[in-house]
């Protein structure tokens, strides 16, 4: 019997693709330019002086370091030992839902922060955002002081004048009922924000509070309304889903729940255990969409057709829906997904995503419901508002507008920055006489306001919130306010006249409420102590949304439908700021340090511009320029531009005009009306401007090319193995046999494992390509933030880079992404070319590189075949010298070195995290096992998909990994011995849905 | 025209040329190794602290075990330096006017700390732990002498990686009984130290690690 094996051709990037030279001289080079290339004349001169300098410092202080002084406490606190890491759990609370944390402090200063294991809904992963609060929370930009702010002119202040000032406008306030009084906050589900917004409401019964969030999930809620469910939220339970469609939708990445998601998800894609399916329409390329078994690139109009004619073949007419989606164009998709959620039944899941209209989310709850599907459960929500809409804002503004509006209390948030664009903001609040603005970032907000107030940090403060299936987080402060900021909690009760700083108080007793007071202290301990506390809650099964209103179709005119989203690594543009954020490579375009119009490749050549280009993007009377992007399996006819960028006063990383620090990326908030919040409901024209402008993608970075560019392609699929399912029941180990391995004899004495034997496995199959792990990384090893231009040079830091590859047809490929750190290599090709003997073996296996040896000639990079060594190509950390950066050292992990200028580095497996696991067994008296080291990677991966142990050990996870017949070694065929095994991806595809025949070809099986 | 020769004398220096072409670089070489050696830097090196604490008073006069005020030594990486509130212990009675004793008793006063000047200082490349080797029979004493006789906390050894990794090639002459490494006097009943060592080495297991990683991460 013969068996069929398709061959898959894969590519990173459009160049890559299409061979152009600019492609070609990368590959050749191996490497980008050094800086050799790019000296000038006044560069050199520059070099020359600093030699000098340097020469004479090294001269004058290299007889002895400097004198340390050492500190001890006056009264050390009870169990408090120096030096020892302690790890508190805490809670974060994004587009108003709370997310467990768990928060390692060094000496009393958080320094890492990781999910909370016990807790339900993070089960101990984390997201980029929570990994990057902790450089968020030492952002030197950050505000440090109240000002007050009149004609023009900032005067520093204190609380205590604010407090002082504050006080008589509310009393006035409190005479009328507070007519002229309103607060604009972020949505938020804090039990005790809720009880403080009730009195307010009591004690200024007139004012208005209103909650804007420019990404929310509002459209969600009011889908549910529609439906007869007031103050609910769908809660989707992946684990229990054999056939899940997503219409537009990123649950995996893109939720306050994606880690519970993305880890009942990876459950079912164990083939072993039984696979899902997982069907995508989306118009963008999404994490999920990534994971798809099918996906359909549609144009958001079309996506609401879509939904709507399975809701209506589900409800009984058979053809509906089949003149808009006739066979070649979704029509087979449709009616596979259709049969195929209709056997699942129970097991079906149907989710749509935030962008989409409310009428598309009703349909989704009916079509769950005539699915019959067990996997969708609704749960009721605290705050029944469906706070957070444009709409709200758009009342707010248009009183402020008017004069109604004396005093306006922000508290969080940046309406000046994120506002729709038709509203105009600014100019309304210039019709308030007082504008106070509570905020982490002197912004754009606090610049328009009468008093800008430091808001403390959630790692500085107490607080409460709501996981998405409403556990009861807690937030503990720890460290105390940098800069003297208040939490929201603090703020209002300042407001409320009490001025109470005592959150704690404030928490526990909004806890009291709802817990009783029967053993109050031991519940709330408790419940601080783990993080969490479980609330009694009632799911209602069974929602019956009868008829459902048609969405709309698509706008009338000539343009492509608009999608905005809110962006992968800076979210709003509340982590704009943020370095590692900024840097790190959207999970999908590569990009770093910029935003650009997403097309479709068919599009771009309609419009005959390509990558990089400049345009014109023109909405409803607004224009901007914006580079374009291609992203292949982008649905033609539409563009989509990610938010958050093009920040003016955000700090010196994103943009600061006083100190005339150019913008990172580009302000799309600019063209997004209050119309545009839904996918598709305005038009854009683009027109070519005919300049370009420089993006930086990592996607063809640290290209692993064999023998020049024949074969590229073969290699690719060597690199990366996938499969079917059918593949894998035939042949489980059909990976290892991808590539012929020739028996190989090693080049020079291996090495014995007595002791530990540490290695890795990746599992390709439910890696999500999310990054997180690259941004715990470099949070964990002090990984230096190189910025935009370097990384055009290609000298991006990162430890860990995610390889994105596309397979198939370009405007609708599959993608596939593998996480590539150091593997090291038994027969490590690096340590044989190190003239200084800066990386060596270790009796364990590890590749160490030592620092202070390391002189930098780079040949142990030229050496590596999987191009994971770094090179501080200049002293990154520079700037930590600078006293204004003082909170910028306090981010760093102090059981790491910080590297300078000239060294190699790469990842060292977290040996300090090995090393401080031995010590803890060792004081224990007890041997190493299994579970005890978790390096910085594999502990945040939301998917669990890495795992790390002692490949001696039989019992360990990763042993068992490695023995997977899916297992596989990366280029193992150079007979280097990685450490690192990956496990092929395993796709489930529809057998009726056949595979893209341009691009499978049929090929004798090997041997 | 006259050509200037040189004077027969020279003629006798010329061997001392040679030998001083060889010898000066080898001179400024050996002078340069011996100068720049931890050795010589960095032995005996005892800065003035702000309070005069005389660990041979304490340690040495009052047998005061070296784990009532370095209390972390066991289970942690540093060997911290007490707290004002340990000295207060007994200079709330003793000594309670002392002058020298002022810094720490403001200290205790204010919760400010005494600025201790650290004396056995690794580069920041290296991380030390003492934890891991109290607890595998490694004595105090073998890093820091016999501090119960010193007035003033100098350092003894060179702390160079040379000499790490001397004890973590050949452990046996510096490993004692557990309950012995606070004992700076301490030596075997009977046999020699090495046997002892050895002894005790292969009871807990002991297996130093020469990995670059052990100390460099």
């Amino acid at each position: 019997m013969s068996m069929k094996t398709s061959k898959r051709e894969y590519w990173r990037s459009l160049e890559q693709l299409s061979e152009t030279p600019q492609f070609q001289e990368m590959v050749a080079k191996e490497f980008p330019s050094g800086p050799e290339e790019d000296w000038t004349e006044s560069s050199r001169r520059r070099f020359l002086q600093l030699m000098g300098a340097s020469a004479a410092l090294g001269a004058a202080g290299a007889c002895s370091w400097k004198e340390e002084k050492i500190l001890p406490f006056s009264q050390r606190p009870d169990g408090w030992i120096p030096g020892k890491t302690k790890a508190f759990a805490t809670s974060m609370e994004l587009g108003g839902v709370g997310r467990g944390l768990v928060v390692t402090c060094y000496d009393g200063r958080p320094i890492k922060v990781e999910g909370n294991s016990e807790h339900p809904e993070s089960l101990g992963a984390t997201d980029s955002f929570a990994q990057a609060s902790v450089l968020e929370l030492y952002d030197p930009d950050r505000s440090r002081a109240p000002f007050r702010q009149s004609g023009g002119q900032k005067e520093p202040s204190s609380w205590e004048s604010f407090s002082s000032w504050v006080r008589p406008i509310l009393e006035e306030a409190k005479k009328d009922g507070g007519k002229g009084l309103a607060i604009l906050a972020e949505p938020t589900s804090s039990p005790s924000i809720g009880i403080m917004k009730g009195q307010v409401a009591e004690m200024l019964p007139s004012a208005v509070w209103v909650e804007y969030d420019p990404t929310g999930r509002h459209e969600e809620a009011m889908g549910l309304e529609s439906c007869g469910i007031l103050g609910g939220r769908p809660v989707s339970q992946f684990d229990k889903a054999s056939v899940i469609l997503c219409l537009d939708d990123d649950p995996l990445a893109d939720h306050p729940a994606a880690l519970r998601h993305a880890r009942e998800f990876a459950s079912g894609r164990k083939p072993e255990k039984g696979m899902n399916r997982l069907y995508s329409v989306e118009t963008d390329f999404s994490v999920t969409g990534s994971m798809a078994d099918h996906r359909l690139p549609l144009e958001p109009s079309r996506i609401r057709a879509f939904a709507a004619a399975l809701e209506a073949r589900l409800a009984g007419d058979a053809d509906a829906g089949a003149g808009a989606f006739p066979d070649g164009e979704g029509g087979e998709f449709l009616a596979a997904a259709l049969d195929d959620l209709r056997q699942a039944g129970p097991g079906a899941l149907v989710t749509v995503g935030p962008n989409q209209p409310h009428e598309v989310h009703a349909l989704g709850f009916r079509i769950n419901h005539l699915l019959g599907s067990l996997a969708q459960k609704f749960i009721p929500w605290p705050n029944s508002e469906t706070g957070g809409s444009a709409d709200g804002l758009a009342g707010l503004v248009g009183r402020m507008g008017k004069g109604d509006i004396n005093t306006l209390f922000v508290l969080g948030g940046n309406p000046a920055y994120n506002a729709p664009a038709n509203l105009d903001f600014s100019a309304a609040s210039q019709k308030v006489q007082n504008l106070v603005h509570l905020g982490l970032y002197q912004d754009e907000t606090a610049s328009l306001s009468t008093w800008h107030l430091p808001k403390a940090h959630f790692l500085e403060s107490w607080g409460d919130s709501l996981s998405w299936q409403g556990y009861w987080n807690l937030a503990q402060p720890l460290i105390e306010p940098l800069h003297g900021g208040r939490s929201v909690l603090e703020f209002l009760s300042l407001v409320l006249g009490g001025n109470s700083r005592d959150g704690r108080a404030i928490v526990r007793s909004a806890f009291r409420r709802e817990f009783g007071a029967v053993d109050l202290e031991g519940k709330f301990r408790k419940a601080l102590h783990d993080g969490f506390a479980t609330v009694a809650k009632a799911f209602s099964v069974g929602v019956v949304p009868e008829a459902v209103s048609a969405p709309s179709s698509r706008p009338v005119g000539e343009g492509l439908e608009v999608v905005f989203r809110a962006d992968r690594t800076l979210h709003d543009g509340r982590f704009a700021n943020s370095g590692w954020l900024q840097e790190l490579p959207d999970p999908l375009t590569k990009l770093t340090w910029d935003n650009a119009a997403l097309l479709a490749k068919s599009e771009a050549d309609r419009l005959s511009v390509n990558t990089g280009d400049l345009v014109e993007v023109a909405i409803e009377g607004r224009s901007m320029e914006l580079p374009i992007y291609i992203m292949p399996g982008h649905a033609p006819g539409s563009v989509t531009i990610p938010l958050g960028y093009g920040r003016k006063e955000a700090g010196h990383v994103a943009g600061c005009w006083e100190d005339q620090i150019e913008p990172v990326g580009f302000d799309s908030y600019r063209l997004r009306t209050s119309s545009a919040f839904t996918s598709g409901a305005v038009l854009a024209v683009l027109k070519k401007t005919g300049r370009t402008y420089p993006l930086a993608t990592t996607q063809d970075h640290h290209l692993i090319d064999d023998v020049g560019l024949k074969g590229r392609a073969d290699r690719l699929g060597e690199l990366v193995r996938e499969g079917d399912i059918a593949e894998w029941k035939e042949h489980a180990d059909f990976a290892k046999h991808r590539v012929h391995e020739p028996p190989l004899g090693a080049m020079w004495d291996e090495h014995e494992y007595d002791g530990h034997k540490w290695g890795m496995s990746i599992d390709l199959s439910t890696c999500l390509g999310c990054s997180t792990c690259t941004v715990a990384c470099q949070s964990e090893n002090n990984i230096p933030v190189v910025g935009k231009e370097e990384v055009i040079n290609g000298r991006e830091m990162h430890w860990i880079r995610l390889d994105r590859y596309f397979q198939g047809d370009i405007e609708s490929p599959e993608a596939v992404h593998q996480p590539v750190a150091c593997q090291h290599c038994e027969l490590a090709p690096c340590e044989q070319v190190c003239p200084v003997a800066a990386t060596t073996h270790s009796s364990e296996g590890l590749n160490d590189m030592v620092y202070n040896r390391c002189i930098g000639t780079r040949y142990c990079a030229n050496n590596c075949p999987y191009k994971v060594r770094r090179f501080n190509f200049f002293n990154f950390n520079k700037d930590l010298k600078e006293p204004k950066n003082e909170t910028l050292k306090l981010a760093k992990n102090p059981e790491v070195t910080v590297r300078s200028r000239g060294v190699m580095e790469k990842c060292s497996f977290c040996v300090q995290r090995i090393e401080d696991a031995r010590g803890t067994a060792k004081i224990e008296g007890r041997p190493l096992v299994d579970g005890d080291v978790t390096p910085a990677c594999a502990q945040a991966c939301p998917t669990d998909s890495i795992q790390f142990g002692d490949l001696n050990d039989e019992a360990s996870k990763v042993r068992m990994a490695h023995d997977d017949p899916r297992s596989y070694f990366m280029l193992g065929e150079l007979s280097n011995k990685p450490r690192t095994a990956f496990l092929a991806r395993i796709r489930n595809p529809n057998p009726a849905l056949e595979p893209k025949s341009s691009s499978a070809k049929e090929e004798a099986p090997h041997g | 025209m006259s050509v200037f020769e040189f004077p027969q004398w020279t003629d006798r220096i010329r061997p001392w040329l040679g030998i001083l072409a060889v010898g000066i670089p080898v001179y400024v070489t050996g002078l340069f190794l011996f100068g720049a050696s931890p050795s010589t830097l960095n032995v005996g090196y005892a800065p003035e602290q702000p309070v005069p604490f005389s660990h041979a008073l304490h340690a040495g006069e009052l047998g005061m075990d070296c784990r009532y005020c370095h209390t972390t030594v066991e289970s942690a990486a540093h060997a911290a330096v007490p707290p004002a509130s340990v000295c207060m212990n007994c200079h709330e009675r003793v000594q309670p006017e002392s002058p020298k004793l002022l810094p720490v008793r403001e200290s205790w006063a204010t919760g400010e700390p005494v600025q201790w000047t650290r004396v056995h200082d690794l580069p920041d490349f290296v991380y030390f732990n003492h934890s891991a080797h109290v607890t595998s029979g490694v004595s105090c004493v073998d890093c820091h002498g016999r501090v119960d006789r010193m007035e003033t906390v100098r350092q003894e050894q060179p702390l160079s990686m040379g000499w790490c990794l001397d004890c973590h090639r050949d452990p046996d002459p510096h490993i004692r009984p557990l309950d012995k490494v606070t004992d700076l006097d301490w030596a075997p009943d009977e046999g020699t130290r090495r046997d002892t060592g050895e002894r005790l080495r292969q009871i807990h297991g002991i297996q130093p690690r020469t990995d670059c990683s052990t100390c460099h991460r």
